[in-house]
């Protein structure tokens, strides 16, 4: 034991290594955009509800492939093909759940960086506004088609482990490697690009949610009644219903999207196509314009 | 002057109909520089100007010989800046926000995470930083913002009002780090309208007012004076006139009189014409200038 003591300025240490691009500092923007959405390194109520809803996403998915190991010795597997759902069907289960992920979401991405000021921070870094936007939008993106695919990722692979020709089932259905990630990527192109615009005018997370929810479903009515009391193509107002469409199309499942404006006006796919294509670039350039100004 | 740090040329920034800057040119050397100004002097502005984050409506500037309108990633890649206002995002911690900082900054995320846990000891923040910054008070905030400006390693860092909003005692600890930012191998600007602050902590002064350059010269040139200061005890009437009578300039403040002489010794006037006038005399000196005289000259000369 000594009686001296020793004060150490710890002092600051230069960073003399090599500095990452643009393209890490957007990883890391989206990297945070991922913790942000699901509440990662918040506090606890920060969690509930995006694990809510992924719980309620994939439980299903993996009851049916519990199901499907109960009934298969049963010797009724016609009858029971019917009844589980296939992929498809899955869509339509969690596709509600994916338009209140990306309600909840996107504001949640936007919201509190304007209203807290931390946009100076971004723009003081050796980064653009666009920049900022893709990786926040990348963020999203990821987490929307994980959110989408695990569930049918389970129902995949339980389907190819219970068929008893694991590489069999898994050559013989291929076609769904596509299929499943642009169905994810029509509901995100369709859904993303509003909830964004009003997040970035919203100064709550909540009333950005609210509005955009309120906007969808409203915009589901206005075109069904457009649409039959003046002109069938007012059903291109039907905002979820352009996904809905080409969800069924991607699946060949017409019964799908059956009930929407566009399919009882006779209204093509492609159309739903052009639509999506359009709200994504429009929305895209309204985004990039406003950030602009503010960062 | 070595080579300029920060250059600006013809530089005018209007908001509509407001004057923000006005033809301002300056060169400045690396070190501690204030800028000096009342509110709306165009301080923050010529800050933003600096970062390429506001573009100027005429003229250019350039940091480390790189414009900062043509090539704002470039400025902001070797710049830090701690903004006036709040920057953080409540939910996040402090640990979690600066090394995210350093990220922005261009550091690989294992570097960041130690830099910043670093970085906070320093400024004073090592027990706080697991704590949400939405319950930081605010000197805690403002050391917070400093640790996200200085955190990926800036050759200059631009400091927005850091001591706004402080108590004396958190006033004291922040000059003492941006004192300490020189030793570290940054240049600072700083910039306030509190100008004993900017005597405290700069070695170089660039003055505005209502967006025009007053001074751009180092602190000493401007403290210098040639006047000699006199608090006398008595109605300085007689000594006024004796001094003025023997071709001194005397300016009056009470019973406090500055005097400058041009040719001979102002102290050994001084002293003869108080023999002669009996007035009693409490003090005697060499003027110190203090950057509030000369802005409060400035100011008034330029109306």
């Amino acid at each position: 034991m000594t009686s001296e003591g020793a004060i150490f300025d710890l002092d600051y240490r230069r960073y003399e290594g090599e500095r990452s691009g643009r393209r890490k500092i957007r990883w890391a923007i989206v990297r945070d955009g991922v913790r942000k959405v699901l509440g990662l390194r918040r506090k606890a109520r920060r969690k509930i509800i995006p694990w809510g809803l992924i719980i309620l996403a994939v439980v299903p998915a993996i009851a049916i492939v519990g199901f499907q190991v109960f009934t298969q010795g049963l010797g009724a597997d016609e009858l029971l093909e019917d009844l589980i759902p296939g992929h498809s069907d899955y869509f339509q289960l969690t596709f509600q759940l994916t338009f209140l992920f990306i309600a909840l979401s996107a504001p949640e991405l936007l919201v509190p960086d304007r209203v807290s000021n931390v946009l100076t921070v971004y723009a003081s870094r050796p980064l653009t506004v666009a920049d900022y936007l893709i990786a926040r939008v990348g963020a999203l993106l990821m987490v929307v088609l994980a959110f989408t695919l695990l569930p049918q990722v389970v129902i995949y692979m339980g389907g190819a482990i219970l068929s008893g020709d694991f590489v069999g089932h898994l050559t013989g259905n291929l076609d769904l490697l596509w299929k499943i990630p642009a169905g994810a990527l029509a509901v995100f192109a369709t859904q993303a690009g509003i909830a964004f615009i009003i997040s970035a005018f919203a100064r709550r997370r909540g009333a950005a949610a609210g509005i955009y929810i309120g906007f969808t479903i409203i915009s589901g009515g206005v075109a069904f009644g457009l649409a039959e009391s003046v002109n069938r193509w007012f059903s291109v107002l039907d905002l979820q219903g352009h996904a809905i469409v080409l969800i069924g199309k991607i699946f060949s499942d017409r019964e799908f999207s059956e009930g929407t404006a566009l399919v009882e006006n006779n209204i093509s796919p492609w159309v739903s196509l052009i639509a999506v294509v359009a709200i994504a670039a429009v929305a895209g350039t309204l985004l990039y314009r406003r950030y602009r100004r503010i960062m | 002057m070595a080579d300029p740090i920060i250059s600006a040329a013809g530089l005018n920034k209007t908001y509509g109909t407001v004057q923000a800057l006005q033809d301002v040119d300056l060169e400045v050397p690396a070190g501690r520089i204030g800028l000096v100004g009342a509110n709306g002097a165009g301080k923050s502005t010529l800050i933003k100007i600096l970062l390429g984050m506001l573009a100027p409506t005429s003229g250019d500037t350039e940091v480390y010989g790189t414009s900062a309108q043509s090539h704002p990633l470039a400025v902001r890649s070797r710049v830090g800046y701690m903004p006036e206002g709040d920057c953080f995002p409540p939910d996040q911690t402090a640990a979690d926000f600066v090394s995210y900082s350093a990220e922005l900054g261009g550091l690989p995320a294992s570097e960041s995470r130690q830099r910043a846990s670093e970085v906070l000891t320093l400024v004073g923040l090592a027990e706080e930083r697991f704590r949400n910054l939405g319950e930081f008070s605010t000197g805690m905030k403002q050391r917070a913002k400093l640790a996200q400006a200085i955190v990926h390693s800036p050759d200059l860092v631009l400091l927005d009002e850091p001591a706004s909003g402080l108590d004396p005692d958190g006033r004291e600890d922040m000059l003492n780090l941006i004192n300490r930012l020189g030793k570290f191998g940054m240049s600072v600007v700083f910039s306030s309208h509190v100008l004993g602050d900017i005597e405290r902590t700069c070695d170089w002064v660039v003055m505005l007012n209502e967006g025009r350059l007053l001074r751009n010269e180092p602190l000493e040139t401007i403290q210098a004076s040639t006047a000699v200061e006199v608090v006398l005890l008595d109605d300085p009437g007689p000594a006024v006139a004796s001094l003025e009578s023997r071709g001194a300039r005397v300016s009056v403040r009470n019973r406090t009189l500055d005097v400058e002489l041009d040719e001979g010794d102002a102290f050994v006037l001084i002293r003869d014409v108080l023999a002669e006038t009996g007035v009693g005399m409490r003090s005697l000196g060499a003027k110190q200038t203090t950057l509030e005289d000369v802005y409060l000259a400035e100011e008034e000369y330029s109306g």
